[in-house]
């Protein structure tokens, strides 16, 4: 693999990417398009999306794919998927972080999902302080509502989410007592990024929040306690209340610069981080649509950018996107995998589901990995091949005549990650070589 | 460079093989009373470093009741002066500290008041970063002061593990270094490839995961060639710890707290002679923005008893003087309460060391509760003079080329390196 540097060509970087006789549309780009905008995807997924290009391609995972992975209509799905989410619910944490997980192997939308788990980092809200899994679940169905849509609707609502506002200890909005934490975070972590506000900005900003109460678990707002004197944030001036806050919070350049910067790191690279310049177009389209998530993200998964080497192999998996490719790429579907083994497994992977360790949500890239989630993730690989009932992976290849078996595993799982005298490594029965390219180094790569 | 870091890696490699702690037989500490009367030779000291996250209240933690603010700012939360451990009669520990107080007592802890940095900066993760990186300057946070410790050292004889981190969540910034990667540690159990089939396989199963990451020529892409390094040491480490075994016909004389079985576990690989001289681990939850009497109290309850139970256990096996623990947190809270019985981000803050020190009880004075700075403590010592002492006079290295020349080593220790 080269080390291609990010271009520094704006221009050239978010023209949409077109195949050439050099640069054609295979395997290791539908694979590279799945892992950063879906999950790692199955044999027949890539045939597929390399015989139909990438506009097509591109257009199912922004549209959601007309059948899911059992052959369920995407609304055959929802149904199905709107049940099991309301048995989470109600349940433990656990059973709710296996409901997500249930949803993300058998969506029909990954996009979707991907992005839901994306702004779950992003409003990063932990159970661990919340404790209670039905206001986890609504925030869940409020952030997959709006995933692919208009952020200001989702900054709007989260405001008055009781989950994120318990997670930040906004309950009680006292005029006499501005609680400083929510206005804070709202503009280091959700809209600008630090250095883009100052001290009196947040506590203005808090002035304006003053309020908003959470009872039995819903947002109310007393009107008495309610600051209404004149604030200045952020420049402005009135007598402004909470939406008005998330309107000149949205008005910032700062936001779409600071909303285009984290699609990017998460779409793009965990390696070279992207000059003003490279990033001005993105957030000056996704300042101009409105706040439409989708337009930013449409230019990325569009771009040469995206597509060039630069991009490739720049990320590491986090655990659940590990966990959920392998399932769905290797189609472990029936019998299923116990989605509570494999959220216990995702834990110890170093991610669980509604509980990330800080309101920054969870460190990604290089963080993921250390020595224990390393072993983890090895682990969780030896106990899946291992089991035979779920994958049998002499059958799984058996399926694909046309290629022989180490081939198989490889052009699935890591294509042209393999240098060849890795690839010469990997040999033995089915299982083995199963193992071997699940566990190396290079599938740990997104 | 390249060649070097090969070097490294195939060292380590080789003793992960051939060095084995060797099934029951863990290696006891030979000569203890000799080197524990002499502080240890520097190079068997050990740092442990204890993070509280979230910005730990200072002033309901070593508590001024003697000074006229403290109950001027603090109403609902303040702390009664008959049920605080006394240190003097200005200042006294919250009534949640009685393992720290008897470690003073004891003459094994020391207490830096008004720790911080100037400029101070209110945001958890800012104010993190600075003291995991002893750098105020945003575009020097390339490693971790232990990091460069790690770097400073360079690749160890015999392939011991410089540093570990003990805990579950992501690796602490003040433990990334340019070459090596510092393990993380949760449970022992943790480290045991799940390899299945017959015993008799395990080997063979084992040398091929490990041969598939190891490639000879050092790769030129930095993600591939971090995870291949990472990979292979954690196949090592498993390798070295596997042998550590719980002693499970010995009770536990620790008590219920997951920080104290992390201590425990710290405690474990320090009697086996692990090799290990620097421990990071972190205590989280100190982010108390509303109704913080009783969090804060529980907090405060889980490291003073975790530390006692660590002090003593080590002191048990005559150890006690090799180990010196670090206790600090990103940042103290505001003076004044907030309106939901919390306390929002604030600045100066005490630190905590335990050991062999010079003298126990209090380094330096309160800072003033009338002089404040945007309603914040003033900071009396920068951290990074408490980063240059452990440096210095602890593991007997150059502080200068870790936290910079400026900073000024304080008299915490007793024997210094």
């Amino acid at each position: 693999m080269s080390t291609a540097p990010l271009s520094n060509n704006p221009q050239w970087a978010w023209t949409p990417f077109a195949p050439g006789p050099n640069d054609p549309w295979d395997q290791a780009k539908v694979a590279h398009l799945h892992r950063r905008a879906g999950f790692a995807p199955p044999w027949s997924v890539i045939e597929r999306d390399r015989n139909d290009g990438p506009d097509a391609s591109i257009a199912r995972l922004l549209n959601g794919e007309a059948l899911n992975p059992r052959g369920l209509t995407a609304s055959e799905f929802e149904a199905q998927a709107e049940e099991i989410d309301r048995l989470g619910a109600s349940g433990t944490l656990v059973q709710l972080q296996a409901a997500w997980l249930s949803r993300m192997i058998l969506t029909p939308h990954t996009l979707r999902e991907r992005m839901t788990l994306f702004w779950h980092d992003h409003f990063a809200t932990s159970n661990a302080k919340v404790k209670n899994v039905a206001l986890m679940a609504r925030q869940n169905a409020l952030l997959r509502c709006h995933a692919l849509g208009d952020f200001k609707a989702m900054l709007t609502a989260l405001s008055h989410d009781p989950a994120l506002l318990i997670w930040l200890d906004a309950t009680s909005n006292h005029k006499a007592h501005p609680n400083e934490n929510y206005a804070r975070e709202v503009m280091e972590l959700f809209t600008l990024g630090r250095g883009r506000y100052t001290e009196p900005d947040v506590q203005e900003a808090a002035r304006a929040l003053t309020g908003g109460f959470v009872r039995e678990g819903r947002f109310v707002e007393v009107a008495a306690q309610h600051d209404d004197d004149p604030k200045t944030i952020l420049g402005q001036t009135g007598r402004f209340g909470g939406d008005d806050l998330t309107r000149i919070l949205l008005e910032q350049p700062a936001c779409a610069e600071f909303l285009s910067g984290k699609l990017f790191a998460h779409l793009v690279s965990d390696v070279d981080a992207p000059t003003p310049e490279l990033l001005a177009p993105l957030a000056i389209a996704f300042r101009e649509s409105g706040y439409d998530v989708r337009v930013p993200l449409e230019m990325i998964l569009r771009s040469n950018l995206f597509f060039s080497p630069a991009a490739r192999r720049r990320k590491i998996k986090g655990p659940v996107e590990f966990a959920v490719g392998t399932v769905r790429a290797l189609e472990v579907m029936r019998p299923t995998v116990s989605a509570e083994a494999l959220a216990e497994s995702c834990r110890r992977m170093g991610q669980s589901l509604y509980a990330p360790p800080s309101v920054a949500g969870w460190d990604d890239g290089p963080a993921w990995i250390n020595t224990a989630t390393s072993l983890a993730r090895t682990n969780v690989i030896l106990g899946l091949t291992a089991d035979s009932k779920r994958f049998d992976a002499k059958a799984l290849a058996g399926r694909f005549p046309e290629v022989n078996v180490s081939e198989f595993y490889v052009e699935l799982l890591v294509q042209d990650a393999f240098e060849d005298s890795v690839r010469r490594k990997v040999a033995g029965s089915a299982r083995e070589v199963a193992t071997l390219v699940l566990t190396s180094p290079e599938y740990q790569l997104a | 460079m390249r060649t070097h870091r090969r070097d490294f890696l195939k060292t380590s490699l080789a003793a992960s093989t051939l060095v084995s702690l060797g099934g029951a037989t863990v290696p006891t500490f030979l000569g203890r009373t000799a080197r524990a009367a002499s502080g240890g030779s520097p190079n068997e000291r050990i740092l442990v470093v204890v993070q509280l996250t979230g910005g730990n209240d200072g002033l309901n933690t070593v508590v001024p009741h003697g000074m006229d603010g403290y109950a001027r700012h603090r109403r609902a939360l303040r702390l009664a002066p008959e049920t605080l451990h006394k240190i003097n009669n200005q200042i006294g520990l919250h009534p949640s500290m009685k393992g720290m107080a008897r470690l003073i007592e004891a003459g094994n802890l020391a207490v830096v008041q008004g720790v911080g940095y100037p400029n101070p900066d209110r945001s958890h993760f800012r104010s993190m970063e600075i003291w995991e990186t002893a750098r105020t300057d945003p575009g020097r946070l390339e490693t971790g002061w232990l990091g460069r410790v790690i770097d400073q050292q360079g690749p160890r004889e015999g392939g011991e593990i410089p540093a570990v981190h003990v805990g579950g969540q992501s690796r602490p910034l003040a433990l990334k270094a340019t070459r090596v990667e510092a393990p993380s540690l949760d449970r022992l159990d943790q480290f045991r490839l799940q390899l299945g089939g017959a015993p008799a396989d395990h080997r063979t199963t084992r040398a091929a995961l490990g041969d598939v990451a190891k490639v000879n020529r050092e790769s030129n892409d930095p993600l591939l060639g971090f995870l291949r390094r990472s990979t292979l040491a954690a196949y090592s480490s498993s390798q070295r710890l596997e042998s550590l075994i719980p002693d499970g016909a010995k009770g536990s004389t620790y008590p219920n707290f997951e920080l104290a079985r992390r201590f425990e576990l710290i405690a474990r690989l320090i009697k086996a002679e692990f090799g290990t001289r620097i421990y990071y681990t972190r205590l989280d939850g100190f982010d108390t923005h509303a109704n913080q009497l009783g969090t804060h109290a529980a907090l405060l309850t889980e490291l003073s008893d975790s530390l006692a139970a660590f002090h003593a256990d080590l002191a048990e096996a005559g150890m006690a003087d090799r180990v010196a623990t670090l206790a600090f947190s990103e940042f103290g809270r505001r003076v004044a309460e907030n309106a939901s019985q919390g306390t929002d981000h604030g600045a100066a803050a005490p630190v905590f060391l335990v050991g062999p020190v010079a003298n126990p009880g209090l380094v330096g004075e309160h800072p003033s509760l009338e002089t404040l700075n945007n309603g914040d403590l003033v900071h009396q010592t920068d951290f990074r003079r408490v980063y240059a002492t452990l440096l210095d006079h602890w593991l007997g290295l150059p502080s200068a080329p870790i936290v910079g020349p400026e900073f000024e080593p304080l008299d915490l220790f007793a024997v210094r390196a």
